[in-house]
């Protein structure tokens, strides 16, 4: 117990330690970002898509969204949002932008990365983050259009790049993410 | 004049601001299309009522604002999501079938114009019994 006032322990338990990690992403700017660390400091809402991606992808970034509006009318501040894409060979800063502002999101605490496929499955194997190929189709042009399974998750970051919580992305809990981040104040 | 009323019951064509249409006895409602830049995926999603005693099939749909319209339905597997083309979905006779967010939903492929929200687009349902129904369906997130 003394030891637990002494360290400022938070009741929500490390469930994965990103600290140790270092990998480079571009934002939907161009810009390098170095995962984890350019969010140190910050509590950090992290989740998963592909803008290829019509049904559920689109409904985790619209929660995501809703969060953000929810955290703003609850006087919540310094939250960083990060969407990690999983095909960067299609989803590049320009389309991750694009796929962004079309829905009216503020890239001012929020970014969408791309980045190597190698650097993307470091970071998504480290959470648990599993994806793989799924049905496919071509156009009357000849061209493929792949589809991913992916697992549907968003997870909550500490402000030292520790995963304090997972939530679903498409069907989020709300209410327990916002007590969570609150307590991580 | 009885005569007159069975056959207006069944074929007549409603359009409430374009959001509602009805042939044959399947009715087609609450259709809407999600926001997509250009060149990018959307989905399209509606209630279809068969309001008649005959069992129909949707087995194509065709959207002249995109390259590729395709029906396809998302599956939920131990935490993983994904989806597969569909041939056909069935809408049972005095029953109603959804198409929306988790489950059924026509797949857009490579839209031509930005679909931005409020905007108005127009799909055409093709069932095996009630013919090629048009609708038009509103953008939105």
């Amino acid at each position: 117990m003394a030891s637990c006032l002494l360290m400022s322990c938070n009741r929500l338990p490390v469930v994965y330690n990103l600290s140790e990690m270092n990998y480079i992403f571009l934002n939907q700017d161009s810009a390098q970002v170095s995962f984890p660390s350019a969010y140190e400091g910050k509590i950090v809402v992290m989740s998963f898509i592909y803008t290829h991606c019509p049904d559920i992808c689109p409904l985790t970034t619209n929660n995501m969204q809703r969060l953000q509006d929810t955290l703003s009318m609850d006087g919540i501040k310094d939250v960083q949002f990060v969407t990690l894409t999983f095909d960067p060979n299609r989803d590049t800063p320009h389309v991750l932008k694009e796929y962004a502002a079309i829905r009216g999101i503020n890239f001012k605490d929020w970014d969408f990365l791309s980045g190597s496929k190698a650097n993307t499955d470091s970071v998504l194997y480290s959470i648990d983050v599993r994806y793989f190929p799924g049905d496919s189709s071509y156009t009357k042009d000849g061209q493929l259009i792949y589809y991913i399974t992916h697992i549907d998750k968003s997870v909550l970051i500490d402000q030292n790049g520790k995963v304090r919580g997972t939530y679903g992305g498409s069907q989020l809990d709300f209410g327990r993410i916002v007590e969570d981040i609150k307590s991580l104040e | 004049m009885l005569m007159l009323l069975f056959v207006s019951s069944f074929t007549f064509q409603i359009s409430a601001s374009g959001h509602r249409r009805q042939v044959s006895g399947i009715m087609v409602e609450k259709a809407y299309v999600r926001t997509a830049a250009k060149g990018m995926t959307s989905a399209a999603y509606f209630k279809t009522v068969n309001n008649s005693d005959t069992a129909d099939t949707l087995y194509d749909v065709k959207a002249d604002f995109t390259d590729m319209a395709m029906l396809h339905e998302t599956f939920r597997d131990n935490g993983m999501v994904g989806m597969k083309e569909v041939d056909f979905v069935a809408v049972p006779a005095r029953d109603s079938i959804e198409f929306k967010p988790g489950g059924y939903h026509v797949m857009l492929m490579n839209v031509k114009e930005a679909l931005k929200t409020g905007m108005n687009v127009e799909l055409e349902l093709l069932f095996k019994h009630g013919g090629t129904i048009k609708v038009d369906a509103i953008v939105k997130e």
